[in-house]
């Protein structure tokens, strides 16, 4: 989450009755008259732009018409063939020019395409051809290129949607072509059906990220993380109601523009309050990870990584830990990154230390019979009010958002632990935090 | 607030709604600008030939936006406005030693934005002017024979006919040939003119007038 900013790997669909679906798949599609073409195509492609995907559609009608099609149901198409977000040609002079192009080529370009549209800041690829009179001229090669087609964008953010003309398609050529793609769209009555294959792809994928997220951030990483994606479509969100104002004012008042504005505003709007919804989906997601835990175990291994981030300063870190210390039921990560936090908070307090040893303890002990008790005590200048800290967005640093100890409180909180801090009787203070012992049945 | 005549505002975000939506605001203060996701298509945008400035997110994903001011060092690049996700003192700093214009936290005021942007092309435009008098300067300086450029910097230096043409082993009434011929070729009104001239050209003045 820290150097790589993760985007989802889920994209919708828009073709009617198919919902979300990851990257990297490669679809055939009949269709019978230029109505199912228009049903399908508009909405996939809308779906597309409202995504931010970069998008390319080879159409069997002018470019013209194409770009029409799509205007009815989308604001602000002109815009985006504009600036390349969206290219429209005409299959024949497609055809024609990518004609004695071979397979590998016709695949790189593909490929080439996704690269320019990710550098450009788009999410992905989001592609519709119609093989037009290929399927007649030219099948051999025309099933050649498809099957590689299916191999080269599995791993890759590209949306490929193939359009073949049912009238002029035998049912070899029908079964043939199903088999090349990865998946076959068929219309039925309104809606379109897809396999279910792809449901379960994407179900999988999502699970994997989350999975991938939790592990990676620390708490502050996971605070910087959460203010930089809701900050990032706040600031689009304020500087297109700044301009959506202007635009209204403006005499004549630019209506088009005021309307696309407000689009984006509700678009980013959305996007914000989805990085909210993901950050509780992520604390749910990990509660249950919860597994009997030596928690000298984990503060061996933060004593380790903490020594290393300090090495060349003038902080020392001690341990001083309990040999005998009971086991607890926590989630490792999420008591690896409260005991990051705690650390890295003390070390900080230690800034303004000067006339006397920059040391920092972490202790663990049997508190009663039923729990554990862990304590990081810094030399620092104290905590002023005991209770305010653990606010979320309490800070006195001049970074970081405050959450950190709010988060470390929640996790606490979640594994039936308590988590609170005491001001030293000479200097500094102790932040100490409970967790129940695993009774000895299931130990 | 109006718009200026010819101009150009680079805006560089990663971010596809912050870019977009900082295109949006400019249009909608007539401001004519192109919106680009990263410093390599910044460096390969042909530079314009009007005033420019440029709209900077410090975290691009292909290079810091402080290294790439850095990176752009001595050579021209118009005026800086830096934008920023978190307000980070120290590298505000460095960029506004760097000559970076201003630095913005996200979100930014639209009105400070536009503020600053027209402040940036009113900054660029005046190089501009400086810089196209000084080409016109140096244009006028290439016309010179090489004897009328041996004689500029001894007459700027305010030597006597006499002096300067002693100097250079010539006669009095061949140096003033010379001398108007300069005065001419410089479209200089005056010597102080010419002195002023030579001083935006760098051109060396002698500091004894016995030579």
């Amino acid at each position: 989450m820290s150097d790589q900013r993760p985007i989802a790997n889920l994209t919708k669909y828009g073709v009617p009755g198919v919902d979300t679906v990851p990257f990297g798949i490669h679809v055939c599609h009949f269709y019978r008259a230029r109505k199912d073409l228009v049903d399908a195509l508009v909405p996939y492609f809308t779906a597309g732009l409202g995504n931010n995907e970069s998008c390319v559609w080879v159409t069997p009608f002018s470019a013209d018409e194409a770009a029409a099609a799509l205007a009815k149901t989308l604001v602000g198409v002109d815009a985006m063939l504009d600036r390349g977000q969206m290219q429209i040609f005409d299959a024949k002079s497609w055809h024609a020019s990518t004609k004695g192009m071979d397979k590998d080529a016709a695949v790189q370009f593909w490929l080439r395409e996704e690269e320019k549209a990710l550098t450009r800041g788009y999410q992905g690829l989001r592609s519709a051809v119609n093989t037009g009179s290929l399927h007649v001229d030219d099948w051999d090669n025309l099933m050649d290129y498809e099957g590689a087609v299916s191999d080269a964008i599995r791993d890759r953010r590209i949306l490929m949607l193939c359009s073949y003309d049912a009238h002029k398609c035998q049912a070899t050529s029908v079964l043939e072509a199903v088999r090349t793609h990865q998946h076959a769209l068929d219309r039925r009555d309104v809606n379109w059906e897809i396999d279910s294959l792809v449901r379960e792809e994407s179900l999988r994928a999502m699970r994997a990220r989350l999975e991938h997220a939790t592990r990676l951030a620390t708490v502050a990483e996971l605070s910087a993380a959460i203010a930089h994606e809701v900050n990032q479509p706040l600031a689009g969100v304020l500087t297109n109601a700044a301009a959506c104002h202007r635009w209204l004012s403006a005499d004549p008042p630019n209506l088009e523009r005021a309307k696309l504005t407000a689009e984006h505003m509700v678009r980013d709007a959305k996007s914000a309050s989805e990085v909210v919804n993901g950050v509780r989906a992520l604390f749910r997601q990990t509660t249950p990870a919860a597994v009997p835990l030596n928690l000298n175990d984990v503060i061996r291994e933060v004593h380790r990584l903490m020594l290393e981030e300090v090495s060349g300063s003038s902080v020392g870190i001690e341990t001083d830990l309990d040999p005998d210390l009971p086991r607890t039921m926590a989630d490792r990560v999420q008591m690896q990154q409260v005991l990051v936090n705690l650390v890295r908070n003390g070390i900080e307090a230690m800034e303004t230390t000067v006339n006397l040893p920059r040391l920092l303890s972490i202790r663990s002990r049997c508190d009663g019979i039923h729990h554990v008790r862990i304590e990081v005590c810094d030399r620092g200048s104290g905590v002023q009010d005991p209770e305010s800290v653990f606010k979320p967005f309490f800070t006195t640093k001049k970074t970081g958002m405050g959450m950190g100890l709010a988060i470390c409180r929640s996790i606490i909180g979640a594994h039936q632990g308590r988590l609170w801090v005491m001001r030293n009787e000479r200097w500094g203070s102790t932040f100490c935090f409970t967790l129940p012992i695993v009774p000895t049945e299931v130990q | 607030m109006t718009a200026p005549a010819g101009h150009l505002v680079f805006i560089v975000d990663d971010d596809y709604r912050v870019r977009e939506a900082i295109f949006e605001l400019l249009a909608s203060a007539g401001l004519r600008s192109v919106a680009l996701a990263s410093a390599a298509e910044y460096i390969a945008y042909p530079t314009p030939d009007m005033p420019a400035c440029l709209i900077l997110d410090v975290e691009l994903p292909d290079i810091n936006g402080l290294d790439l001011q850095r990176q752009m060092g001595d050579r021209y690049h118009p005026p800086i406005i830096f934008l920023t996700g978190h307000g980070n003192i120290p590298s505000s700093v460095r960029a506004i030693k760097a000559g970076a214009l201003d630095f913005l936290t996200k979100p930014f005021d639209d009105h400070e934005l536009l503020r600053l942007v027209h402040a940036a092309l009113a900054q660029d435009r005046e190089r501009r002017v400086k810089q196209a008098d000084l080409d016109r300067l140096k244009q006028r300086l290439r016309s010179l024979t090489p004897r009328e450029r041996e004689v500029l910097p001894l007459v700027v230096s305010g030597l006597l006919n006499k002096q300067a043409a002693a100097h250079l082993g010539i006669s009095e009434v061949t140096l003033q040939i010379h001398r108007a011929s300069v005065m001419r070729k410089m479209k200089a009104d005056s010597l102080a003119d010419l002195v002023r001239m030579a001083g935006s050209l760098d051109i060396p003045v002698l500091h004894s007038r016995h030579v």
